[in-house]
C-alpha cells in the first residue's frame, strides 16, 4: 500500500482544503440569501457554524491513536541538549532550506491571489452587488478542485517534483496571459473567471498538492513535525509578505501588474522545485533507521525510551 | 485596524506552526491535534460574540485577540496533522481520513 502514499496524502489534505473553498462560499451565499443580505446575521451564522465543526473534529480525534512509525521512532526520551538539534540541522539543512523556500514562493503568490480575487471580482461585477460577487466566487472556487485531483494522480505518475514544476509552468503561462490581456478580459467577467480559475487550478495541481507532501516525506519521523513546521512557517511568512507586496503593487500599477508578478515568481518556483528531493522514492522506515544509526554514532540512542 | 485584525491571524498562525511542530515531535501528534482544535473552538466562539463588545474600539481589539487565538490553533493544526497524515498513509488504516476535515472551518475563520 506504500505506493499510494502520495495520492492518499494529497486527497485528504490539499483536496479537502480545496473542496472546503466552494462549500464555504456556498454556506456564505445561503446565509446571505436567507438573511436577505443582512451582514450582522450572516456574521453570527457563519461563526456559529465555524464553532460547531471543530467540536465534531475534537470528538473524532479523541479516538485517534498515534501512528506505528511515531511509536517506533521519536525523540521523546532524549536529553534535549542543543547538540541533538545541531546534529539534525546538520543532516537535513539542505532539505529544510529548499522546502522552506518552495513553500515561501508558493504562498507568496497563492495567498494574495486568493484574497485579491474577491476585490477584483467585485470591481468587475456591475454595481458591486455582494450576492452576484459571491456567486462568481463559488464558480471560481470550484475550478481548482479537479486540478487537485489531477495533481494527486500525477504525484505518482510523473513524480512529485515534476508535478510541481508542471503546475508552476502553467501558473507562469496563465499569469502572463491574464496580465497581458487584462484590459479585454475585464470586460468579460465569465472569460476572466474561467482563466483565473484555470490559473488557480494549475497552482493547486502542482505546488499546492506537492509542497506539503514533499516537506512531510523529506524528514524522518523523529523530526517530521519540526521540519514540516519550519517549512510551513516560511510559507505563512510568504503569505504575509506577499500580501504586503501585492496590495501596493495593485494600487500603484493596476490589476494586470499583479499577474505579471505572479508569473515571474512562478519561474523562481520552477527553479526551486528542481532542487527538491524526489520524495516518492524515499522509504520512510529506512530513513528512520538510518537516522537512528547516525544519532547512535554520536552518542544518542533513540531506539529505546 | 483592518490590517491589524488580519495580521493577528497570520502572526498567530506562524507562532502556532513553529510551537506545535516542536511539541508534536516531542510529545505526541494526538495531544497536539486535540490542543489546537480546542484553541480553534475557543477563538471562533470568542469571535462569534465579538459584535456585542462595545464600544467599537474595544470590539476591534477584542477581535484582534480572538483571531490571534484562532490563528494559533489553525497554524498549529498543520504540523501534527501532516506528520500523522503521511505516517498513516504510509501504512494505511481507515480511521484518520477525517483529520483534515477541519480545514473546512480553518478557511472559515481565515476570511
Amino acid at each position: 500500500m506504500r505506493a499510494y502514499r502520495g495520492p492518499l496524502f494529497v486527497s485528504f489534505t490539499t483536496l479537502m482544503a480545496t473542496l472546503a473553498g466552494p462549500i464555504l462560499q456556498i454556506i456564505y451565499l445561503i446565509c446571505l440569501i436567507a438573511s436577505d443580505n443582512n451582514l450582522t446575521i450572516t456574521f453570527h451564522a457563519i461563526y456559529s457554524i465555524a464553532t460547531i465543526l471543530p467540536i465534531i473534529i475534537i470528538v473524532l480525534r479523541v479516538f485517534m491513536v498515534d501512528s506505528t512509525l511515531f511509536h517506533e521512532s521519536n525523540l521523546k526520551g532524549q536529553r534535549r541538549s542543543p547538540k541533538i538539534y545541531l546534529l539534525l540541522a546538520r543532516r537535513y539543512w539542505w532539505r529544510i532550506f529548499t522546502t522552506s523556500l518552495a513553500f515561501f514562493l508558493y504562498d507568496f503568490i497563492n495567498f494574495p491571489n486568493s484574497i485579491m480575487s474577491s476585490t477584483i471580482i467585485s470591481s468587475l461585477v456591475q454595481d458591486s452587488d455582494i450576492r452576484k460577487t459571491a456567486i462568481w466566487q463559488v464558480i471560481l472556487a470550484v475550478l481548482p478542485v479537479p486540478g487537485v485531483m489531477l495533481g494527486a494522480w500525477l504525484t505518482n505518475a510523473i513524480g512529485r517534483r515534476n508535478t510541481g514544476i508542471l503546475g508552476f509552468a502553467g501558473y507562469m503561462v496563465l499569469g502572463f496571459i491574464i496580465g497581458g490581456t487584462y484590459d479585454k478580459l475585464s470586460k468579460h467577467i465569465a472569460a476572466f473567471v474561467v482563466l483565473y480559475g484555470l490559473l488557480q487550478a494549475f497552482g493547486h495541481m502542482g505546488p499546492g498538492a506537492t509542497i506539503g507532501l514533499i516537506s512531510s516525506e523529506s524528514f524522518p519521523t523523529a523530526m517530521r513535525g519540526m521540519g514540516y513546521g519550519i517549512a510551513t512557517a516560511f510559507g505563512r511568512t510568504g503569505a504575509a509578505v506577499g500580501t504586503e507586496c501585492f496590495t501596493p503593487l495593485q494600487k500603484a500599477a493596476g490589476n494586470s501588474s499583479t499577474f505579471y508578478l505572479a508569473g515571474g515568481v512562478a519561474i523562481l518556483g520552477i527553479l526551486v522545485y528542481c532542487l527538491l528531493p524526489e520524495s516518492s522514492k524515499l522509504n520512510l522506515e529506512e530513513e528512520d533507521r538510518s537516522l537512528e544509526a547516525f544519532l547512535a554514532e554520536k552518542g544518542y540512542d533513540i531506539m529505546q525510551e | 485596524m483592518k490590517t491589524r485584525i488580519s495580521d493577528s491571524l497570520i502572526i498567530g498562525a506562524i507562532l502556532g506552526v513553529v510551537v506545535l511542530g516542536y511539541t508534536s515531535d516531542m510529545f505526541s501528534r494526538k495531544s497536539g491535534l486535540l490542543f489546537t482544535s480546542s484553541l480553534v473552538v475557543i477563538g471562533t466562539l470568542m469571535s462569534t460574540v465579538a459584535l456585542s463588545v462595545q464600544p467599537s474600539y474595544n470590539m476591534l481589539w477584542y477581535f484582534v485577540v480572538a483571531r490571534g487565538i484562532a490563528g494559533f490553533g489553525v497554524g498549529g493544526e498543520y504540523p501534527p496533522s501532516a506528520a500523522a497524515g503521511i505516517e498513516e498513509s504510509n501504512n494505511v488504516r481507515p480511521l484518520p481520513l477525517l483529520f483534515e476535515l477541519l480545514e473546512l472551518s480553518d478557511t472559515g475563520c481565515c476570511r
